[in-house]
């Protein structure tokens, strides 16, 4: 034990001065805090970046570490206390993080850490079940505007992404966003077996999660959440159809507070370069992610605009005070 | 499970029942700012009332029951009582209390298993603490090399494990 | 259905190729040795192992998937039966009879019960898959809120079957249950419950926690307390190692009945396989013809529950392949894996991949065989851990029960409610209060709330709702009635004893 221990040590050494000569980049050993558990879309999103920037020769090596709860409000946590000042630390995060703070009315927020990238994001479809009188948002506007408590929603957790778009779709259209009678489920697929059984007037849920159901003509597609239409998606945006609602489920990636401005910009890049590269692009496809790549002081704005658009919808829904 | 006279007092009893009915005060004092009814439907104050309810029943029978024994209750069989090995009991309680310590700490998870086996070992009567250290310090090495090397889970680090790491890293 | 046949024939076709079949030995093997480890139940081992299908074509892959899933859940069981270390929530129903079994030297019996159990439901049950799917899950999807609610209630009123002899016992058991039940964010209106500023305590008591520290670590205390009064070592093999005649004579029943139980349950989109396991074990309880042996290490009590998880594992596909629902931890990691392949579960995947949907039904068959010809073996294997000394055993399994703890949650706070729930269980055990009630009633309390306030919510308020479906009012009137017929047959036998 203590030779082989010796050994991996000197190797350790010739690694090390190997990597002194090569390029910047190559020699970040990263640290990817997954605030969620094992399998889940934060995790997902931390096992495919550490693939990715292994591959593109953006990092030498990365660890993924999973600190789960709340939210990602425990990790988080964990974080800015674990990373200040480390070029060596990132955290996947996303809008979910944004939501979970202020319900479960966390300690710590988004403001201590630096931003580095928004990477990824999933449009919210707006579904009615097939046999529903409802044809279209026009309809579901209506319905919405005659008598809220009539119209049941099905969705994922309360306060999650499905629950901010369905109030903010009925404060577009004029109805009282309190008053959604919006039902919570916990998985996936629990939500859209309510969809499917036709008990509840709408649905709310990741395109993704929808897809084939919309495709084999079980439920039908309202209208989906994000900017514009997406490619190979025949769906139109609720823009274009006159209800102002854009909401895309994104996830980006964070690094510690303090971070010195050398260092921030050796983990944008490296992030950049995993962007860029093939391997990324091969997994967001098979994801089925939108690529939403945003970087830098941009993605700072983008995040602050986003903390307050979600606490106005929290105060909207009553989740907040 | 101590066999006991009928109605005779029973000191266990009386305290499971105090405690019952403690339980049931903390869960209504935290359900106080709960609303019961939200805009459609009952809220998330009601089952605590419930649950706090069917505590302060059972408390009180249990408290009743430290008097005296139901008619219909049978007596309970098979396992006699008889002298508990307190010390031993303490000694496991307390590895534990030492492995969360440990951890809080940032010793690491090999440290903190390795004084979890020895205490155990120890408190089941081994008198050999050397070999149990060893023992448990394999273990815990293996457990942490399958986990954090062959399944990337993470499990807490100290300085034996960055060491480990940093070791198989090169 | 002759088309369907056809069909798996011709799936079956590709799977006993013998390169295929050598990958289903393999991912039998590595889904039995990962779900063996502590805290990792079957959908983690799913999660963990699946980059390793991704090296081969998509019939391989889905063939060692298929092992690696069999292979998971089997293996949560050893730990439970050997160490009462339950690894997930589905087989702490199997702990209850199987640990005292393996204590009374019969390990051996028991594994092979629960190895066979899980054949055979997993043969019926993918035998109900390939019939009956398309049709069973039109049943399934109907299933609304007020219909799960009954069902949890049905649930309930079976669960005094782990009161022991003093119901006040087990109704303390049940409402400390129901009590820790209620920790964390309520998940219909995101408000915290008994969480105390805690963050960790908001996603509420951790299932595997609660049962670990109960069972385990409970049990290490006791047996401590205790052990002037017992022998130094289990004796891990009494009798044959192989089930008897007996054995087999008592198990079969229970096989088909849990599995009765199992693969419909499975097959709703919020059934789960806890109450399946719990309906089976009271079932099993409530007919055995020597009552007195329950309790002791009945092999029915295994052997149903064993049936009944496997075979609501199967029934999760049932929704999964027909309409692409996850309904379980294991089935989202599952459809993760079809993703790889740009298979999309759903409506048309009968309709687009014919021959990969019968080839993934062709391979559960084959790993579920695989299983046994791995497992069976292996029995005599196992239960010589019993042998181990009893100081390093016990101090294994809490090493065990902390790995486990920490692995899925790496906290502080998380070990110290396993410190806490264990002492509990050593208190609960020193004065005669049952255990399992407690770990039910975190289990079935908040999905019963659940349930009931969305139907309520869904109904606007209306409390009729509850009874107005006949699936509810159907199983409301089934749960009164076997609340109230132990009590009416009490009655009427004293009644006769007075008579005579």
């Amino acid at each position: 034990m203590q030779r082989t221990g010796a050994i991996h040590r000197l190797a350790g050494a010739v690694a090390l001065l190997t990597a002194l000569a090569a390029p910047a980049a190559a020699q970040l050993e990263l640290r990817l805090m997954a605030p969620a558990a094992p399998g889940g879309g934060w995790d997902q999103t931390a096992r495919s970046m550490q693939s990715a920037l292994v591959a593109s020769g953006a990092a030498k090596s990365v660890q993924v570490v999973n600190v789960a709860g709340a939210g990602g409000t425990i990790g988080l946590a964990q974080f800015i206390n674990s990373a200040k000042g480390d070029g060596n630390q990132l955290m996947v995060s996303g809008l979910v993080m944004v939501g979970a703070i202020i319900i479960n009315k966390a300690p710590v927020t988004l403001d201590r850490v630096t931003p580095i990238a928004r990477l990824t994001g999933e449009s919210v479809a707006i579904v009615v079940p097939s046999a529903s009188p409802i044809k279209d948002v026009k309809g579901l506007a209506a319905a919405l505007k005659a008598d809220p408590a009539k119209v049941t929603w099905a969705g994922g957790s309360a306060g999650s992404v499905d629950h901010i778009a369905a109030a903010l779709f009925a404060k577009a259209v004029g109805a009282d966003p309190s008053k959604v009678n919006y039902v919570a489920h916990s998985g996936g697929g629990e939500a859209l077996a309510a969809m499917l059984s036709g008990r509840v007037t709408a649905g709310v849920s990741g395109y993704a999660e929808v897809e084939q159901q919309v495709k084999s003509g079980r439920l039908r597609l309202l209208g989906i959440t994000s900017a514009e239409r997406l490619p190979g998606v025949a769906a139109p945006t609720l823009k274009e159809q006159g209800i102002d609602v854009v909401v895309v489920n994104w996830r980006s990636v964070m690094a510690g507070p303090d971070l010195p401005a050398d260092k921030r910009k050796a983990l944008a890049d490296a992030i950049e370069k995993m962007v860029k590269s093939p391997a990324w692009a091969e997994v967001l496809k098979q994801k089925g992610w939108e690529n939403t790549y945003l970087a830098g002081d941009a993605f700072a704005a983008f995040l602050k605009e986003e903390q307050v658009r979600v606490a106005e919808a929290m105060k909207a829904i009553g989740l907040a005070k | 499970m101590q066999t006991r006279a009928r109605g005779r007092f029973d000191v266990a009893e009386l305290v499971i029942g105090i405690a019952l009915l403690a339980l049931a005060a903390l869960i209504l004092f935290d359900a106080r700012r709960l609303p019961a009814g939200v805009v459609y439907g009952i809220g998330p104050g009601v089952a605590p009332v419930i649950v706090a309810g069917g505590l302060i029943v059972l408390g009180l029978a249990t408290i009743a029951a430290a008097f005296w024994r139901a008619p219909w209750v049978e007596e309970d069989e098979g396992e006699a009582g008889g002298a508990v090995d307190w010390t031993a009991v303490v000694v496991i309680v307390v590895s534990l209390a030492a492995l969360i310590a440990l951890m809080m700490l940032g010793a690491g998870f090999i440290l903190g298993c390795t004084v979890l086996f020895a205490g155990t070992a120890w408190a089941f009567g081994r008198r050999s603490p050397l070999a149990d250290i060893a023992i448990g310090f394999a273990l815990a090495l293996v457990i942490h090399v399958v986990f954090t090397r062959l399944l990337t889970l993470t499990l807490p680090e100290g300085p034996i494990e960055r060491l480990l790491l940093r070791g198989l890293a090169g | 259905m002759v088309e369907s046949l056809a069909a798996l024939a011709q799936g079956f076709a590709v799977a006993i190729q013998p390169l295929n079949l050598l990958f289903a030995l393999v991912g039998v093997f590595l889904g039995t040795i990962v779900g063996v480890l502590p805290g990792i139940g079957p959908a983690l081992t799913v999660a963990l192992l699946l980059p390793i299908t991704y090296k081969f074509d998509p019939a391989g892959s889905l063939i060692m998937f298929a092992g690696i899933y069999y292979g998971g859940m089997y293996g949560g069981s050893t730990t439970a039966i050997l160490l009462n270390a339950p690894g997930e929530s589905a087989s702490m129903a199997t702990a209850l009879e199987g640990n005292l079994m393996a204590k009374a030297g019969r390990g051996g019996p028991a594994l092979a019960t629960s190895a066979i159990g899980s054949f055979v439901a997993g043969l019926i049950a993918t035998l109900g898959i390939a019939m009956l799917a398309p049709w069973l899950v039109e049943i399934a999807i109907k299933f609304g809120y007020e219909d799960y609610f009954a069902l949890m209630v049905l649930a309930f009123v079976t669960v005094s079957a782990t009161f022991g002899n003093d119901p006040r016992k087990g109704l303390v058991s049940l409402f400390i249950g129901l009590a820790l039940g209620l920790v964390g964010l309520d998940k219909l209106t995101a408000q915290a419950r008994l969480g105390f500023g805690v963050p960790e305590l908001l996603d509420g008591i951790e299932i595997t926690t609660l049962a670990v520290g109960l069972f385990a670590v409970g049990e290490a205390l006791y047996v401590v307390s205790r052990r002037r009064h017992e022998p130094e070592t289990v004796e891990p093999i009494k009798g044959s190692i192989w089930m008897s005649r007996s054995d087999w004579r008592r198990s079969w029943k229970p096989w088909l009945r849990g599995t009765a139980f199992g693969f419909p349950i499975g097959a709703l989109p919020a059934g789960g396989a806890e109450i399946p396991t719990f309906l089976s074990y009271s079932t099993e309880r409530r007919l055995a013809k020597d009552k007195g042996e329950f309790g002791k290490g009945a092999i029915e009590g295994v052997a149903g529950p064993e049936a009944a998880n496997n075979a609501s594992a199967a029934g999760t596909l049932v929704p999964l392949l027909t309409l692409g629902l996850p309904t379980s931890a294991t089935a989202a990691m599952m459809l993760a894996g079809f993703q790889q392949y740009n298979l999309n579960p759903g409506p048309l995947l009968f309709a687009e991949k014919p021959e990969l949907v019968w080839g993934l039904i062709a391979s559960l068959f084959i790993a579920n065989v695989m299983l046994l010809v791995l497992n069976l073996p292996l029995v005599g294997l196992w239960v010589r851990l019993l042998a181990i000394p009893r100081p390093w055993l016990y101090a294994g399994i809490l090493i065990f029960a902390v790995t486990g703890t920490v692995a899925a949650k790496p906290s502080p706070i998380e070990l110290g409610m396993l410190a806490l729930f264990g002492v509990m269980g050593f208190f609960m055990r020193r004065h005669g209060y049952p255990i399992a009630p407690v770990v039910v009633g975190l289990i079935l309390g908040p999905m019963a709330e659940v349930q009931l306030r969305r139907a309520l919510q869904a109904g606007q308020g209306d409390p009729l709702v509850l009874v107005q479906s006949p699936v509810a009012a159907t199983l409301l009137a089934l749960a009164l009635v076997a609340l109230v017929a132990p009590l009416i047959l009490k009655g009427l036998s004293r009644f006769r004893r007075a008579e005579d």
